[in-house]
């Protein structure tokens, strides 16, 4: 891109109002989020705050049930995500490398691009009438004999809950995978055989490295929009499994809007340590590529 | 084309852009006047929010008698703190011409001026009600004054299949052991996924005087501990097949067969039952959990042009139409049951459905006499009720 | 972007590694698909709940227009509504941002900051405008801040449509428009737009089908208003009888906004 170009930015009108919008955005939309952190530090009055420092709202967040919910919303949302990366990964890898392009490459692609836009609540019940105790799995296991006793950990349990997330987070993780299998030259694996390298040592040895940034933004990308899921756990849960979005719930619906800021900071933070490693993960590759754009116009 | 000439029209496309993206702020100014206009009456329309089981299935008997139309907006009054939230945080009562709760929860919106006094002259239907209702503790605040009037009441228990459990039929009693303590029903049982199930919980360990605990209802930061803690060990030990938050869910539970007994509204029961299942709705000989629904006028309505409306419609919540017909749809008992069962009579109803009336006059006989625990929705020391609940959720 | 290879590279995949690749997906793809699949069976059930699509009928969608059942149309409305104004508003900040980054000295920035959203959970930025709006500065929350809370979330997808076109377009074509003498509008409405319209038309969609369906924020942001997944939400805590509204209007909304996705796939991937 040459430097000439870079001037041509647009009218100064059309770079004032960009720069509108960014300022409106940060202010209007970043501050919000990032106030969390602030709010959590002060005293909640009802809808309103005192302005003093107060680490109540630390206190009401950090008791043994609350910690316990951010745990076992951790680990949900760790083995689900390692789950989608161990179903997506050889998946994206044929339909990037395997899959000749045509209807069906198409046809794939655009089953994975749906569901993005799709409601999850009205589907997710559905799982209730396929687990249930007299749900079609179990009239399944009844009739063939392997159960006569209905299943019960089917639904209403962490089972359940792990089943609801797998299908709406699958898409998350199969495209930056998709993608940067996609961006990996035919040649450098080509090259690889060719040298005698068998399959496997390809894979470790050439396409991993070359898909970390794809492998980092797909853990990133599920993982943690995965942690504010409220569906699942509500629909699915049955009050079994609760899940650090209902604690969302209580503190909001109690007003305890300090509680509730506390909580999200420390969801934030650990967002923002999960984009850090991500980020040292890309720097490493992005040294010697060159930035993303320089890849998508190769 | 000069240079002049071609730099308008696309300084006016940026400027046009920018403004169409600028919208989410410039545009909230004049949005937040629009919602406070909306805030106005719709004369000849009554805009309502409620328990679900307060709609009736058909209003034209309303439209008929008040010549109103009644738009209603059913909300889960049991689940106090969203109640609350929706008052306080997003200004309900700027959107409605009434608001019913559950009899209690009134109190502290009363306290926070959300709640306009009552002018009881206007209803002709008020004076009727028996004194132990109107004055009962979830509804007076003990301030001389009318805020609320109390639409009808039950007595709660848990629904049951006598069949498949062997057990007796009402009016022949059972207790809550069957719910809460009972190897036949272990995970098979459901209950409430919001603080009154911690509120059974503390009446079954006052009733069987397992804990010292003053009022169930309203329980203290340390009750509601030894509430939890109860019903926490009966979760572990698995009792609970679920917690349920929502009036489908109780119907689901039965129609699924997920559960043999349900802590539920009478009305699931009465459902249930219109779809083929043998369930009855329990008669305790230990306690039941009393209620009464409320409706009050929010202070933003006291103003509005159509105030005149919003009483006759109250007033026609507290005649003979109403009592008789819910009396039937719900099995609840209205304030005003002696007129509901004139109604019934004069509109020359089939006797099974004024039988139906007449049980509740029954139940209030019966039932009301059981050792019985009131709750008033709102306990004093709600945020350790709701921590107290999350931690029973958790468990 | 690339063009696709012509023939995948030989020898990565072996027929068992294939149908091991295949097995992974179609188990995802059915969990992902069973439920919506199951939804759109169970609206025609006479008894949904239950789970059991037999026997079949129609009823719940006739019922979906009768009496206190229509009800949906109100909140249909206002999500129809505010669904334009996303899409249209989305849109065009993504166009105006969407040009410049290819151009932009630090693209890396700007892209960041708009699209460091994307990955946040729903409820997080429904609370937080709660509790900074409503909470600390104490403007009702509303119509405004639910718009607020869906351009948040369509914002950055109607950007990546853009930029898809943006970063195929080829800037020496608006050069060779100029050295033929045309002027700065003629250029952007003969050269570029037509250039840029498949990825405006899918930012269009995306947006508005983001928006549409959108719960978690809304939970939050919503103030008085009663958006269409609001009311489907919390439909179910209400009679019985709104077991109709939940599976039939649910699967309705389901299969138009497939059918919309599927337009404004074929106009972002159609070949230029």
């Amino acid at each position: 891109m040459s430097a000439m170009r870079k001037g041509q930015a647009g009218t100064g009108v059309e770079q004032a109002a960009i720069g509108t919008i960014t300022v409106l955005w940060v202010l209007g939309v970043l501050l919000p989020i990032l106030s969390l952190l602030v709010i959590s530090f002060i005293q909640g009055k009802g809808l309103g705050f005192v302005w003093a420092f107060s680490t109540k709202a630390y206190a009401d967040i950090l008791v043994d049930f609350r910690i316990e919910i951010v745990l076992r919303t951790l680990r949900i949302v760790a083995a689900v995500t390692l789950i989608e990366l161990l179903l997506a990964f050889p998946f994206a890898l044929w339909l990037a490398k395997g899959l000749k392009p045509g209807w069906l490459k198409s046809t794939l692609l655009i089953l994975l691009v749906v569901p993005f836009f799709l409601s999850p609540a009205a589907r997710t019940i559905v799982w209730r009438s396929i687990l249930g105790s007299e749900g079609l799995v179990n009239i399944f296991l009844a009739q063939t004999g392997i159960s006569p006793e209905p299943v019960s950990w089917l639904l209403f349990s962490e089972f359940s809950v792990h089943l609801g997330l797998i299908g709406p987070y699958f898409p998350s993780m199969v495209w930056p995978l998709f993608i940067s299998f996609s961006l990996i030259d035919d040649e450098l694996i080509k090259a690889s055989r060719d040298l005698g390298a068998d399959a496997f040592t390809t894979l470790r040895h050439v396409v991993v490295p070359l898909a970390l940034p794809g492998i980092a933004a797909g853990l990133v990308f599920t993982a943690i929009p995965m942690l504010g899921d409220n569906v699942a756990s509500t629909l699915l849960g049955g009050g079994n499994v609760a899940l650090i979005a209902e604690s969302f719930d209580d503190l909001i619906r109690a007003m305890n809007y300090p509680g509730a800021a506390a909580l999200a900071s420390l969801l934030v933070l650990a967002m923002l340590l999960a984009f850090l490693v991500a980020r040292l993960v890309l720097a490493r590759r992005q040294a010697s590529e060159g930035g993303i754009f320089a890849e998508m116009q190769a | 084309m000069t240079d002049h000439k071609k730099g308008r029209p696309l300084r006016r496309r940026s400027v046009l852009k920018a403004l169409a993206a600028g919208t989410a702020a410039l545009a909230a100014p004049s949005l937040i006047h629009h919602s406070i206009r909306r805030a106005h009456a719709a004369p000849g329309t009554i805009r309502m929010m409620g328990g679900p089981t307060v709609a009736l299935k058909d209003w034209s008997q309303f439209e008929k008698d008040t010549g109103l139309k009644m738009e209603f907006t059913s909300f889960n009054v049991d689940d106090v703190g969203a109640l609350y939230n929706e008052i306080l945080a997003n200004d309900a009562g700027e959107r409605f011409d009434l608001i019913n709760t559950l009899a209690g929860v009134q109190k502290p919106m009363v306290k926070q001026g959300q709640v306009a006094q009552l002018d009881t002259s206007r209803l002709k239907n008020y004076a009727g009600i028996a004194d132990s209702v109107k004055r009962s503790p979830v509804l007076y605040a003990g301030d001389d004054k009318d805020w609320a009037v109390p639409l009808y009441y039950n007595a709660d228990s848990f629904g049951y299949y006598p069949e498949k459990l062997g057990l007796a039929r009402p009016p022949e009693a059972l207790n809550w052991d069957i719910l809460l303590n009972n190897e036949k029903t272990l995970g098979k049982a459901s209950i409430d996924g919001d603080n009154i199930a911690l509120m059974i919980g503390g009446m079954y360990l006052k009733d069987r005087k397992l804990a010292e605990i003053a009022d169930p209802a309203n329980m203290t930061a340390s009750e509601v501990k030894t509430a939890a803690d109860y019903m926490i060990e009966r979760k572990k030990a698995g009792q609970f097949r679920n917690l349920w938050k929502t009036y489908d869910e109780q119907i689901a539970n039965f129609v699924n067969g997920e559960v043999l007994v349900q802590r539920c509204w009478e009305p699931a029961v009465k459902d249930v039952k219109g779809r083929g299942q043998d369930v009855e709705y329990a008669t305790c000989s230990d306690f039941h959990i009393n209620w009464m629904h409320a409706t009050s006028i929010p202070v933003q309505a006291a103003a509005r042009e159509n105030l005149e409306e919003i009483y006759r419609a109250l007033d026609w919540f507290l005649g003979g139409s109403y009592a008789a017909e819910l009396a039937v749809l719900r099995g609840y008992t209205g304030s005003r049951m002696d007129l509901g069962l004139e109604y019934a009579k004069a509109a020359g109803w089939p006797a099974d459905k004024i039988a139906a009336v007449e049980a509740n006059i029954t139940k209030v006989k019966t039932k009301f006499l059981n050792p019985n625990f009131w709750i008033g929705g709102a306990p004093d020391d709600l945020a350790a009720h709701d921590a107290e609940m999350a931690r029973f959720r958790n468990a | 972007m690339r063009k696709p290879n012509s023939l995948p590279p030989a020898g990565l995949f072996t027929r068992n590694g294939v149908r091991f690749a295949v097995a992974c997906g179609v188990f995802a793809m059915i969990l992902l698909y069973l439920p919506i699949v199951g939804l759109i069976l169970l609206s025609f059930s006479a008894q949904p709940l239950t789970g059991i699509p037999w026997p079949l009928t129609v009823e719940w969608y006739t019922s979906l227009v009768e009496g206190e059942n229509a009800r949906w149309l109100k909140p249909l409305a206002t999500s129809v509504g505010i669904g334009f104004l996303v899409s249209f508003s989305a849109t065009a900040a993504a166009l105006l941002i969407g040009r410049a980054v290819p151009l932009a000295r630090r693209s890396g920035g700007l892209l960041a900051t708009y699209l460091s959203v994307i990955v946040m959970p729903g409820i997080l930025i429904g609370i937080a405008i709660l509790i900074f709006y409503r909470g600390l500065i104490g403007i009702r929350t509303g119509f405004w801040s639910v718009f607020l809370a869906h351009f948040i979330w369509a914002l950055p997808f109607a950007l990546l449509c853009i930029l898809i076109v943006v970063v195929r377009f080829d800037r020496r074509l608006l050069d060779a428009a100029r050295d033929l003498g045309a002027g700065r509008l003629r250029r952007f409405l003969d050269v570029e737009l037509p250039l840029l319209m498949p990825g405006i038309s899918a930012s269009l969609f995306f947006s508005f089908l983001l928006s549409f369906n959108e719960l978690p924020r809304t939970l939050y942001a919503r103030g008085g208003i009663i958006t269409l997944p609001y009311y489907l939400w919390t439909a179910s805590s209400s009679h019985s009888t709104q077991v109709s509204l939940i599976y039939a209007l649910s699967a309705v909304i389901t299969v138009a906004s497939f059918l919309l996705t599927l337009a404004a796939m074929r106009l972002l991937t159609r070949k230029d």
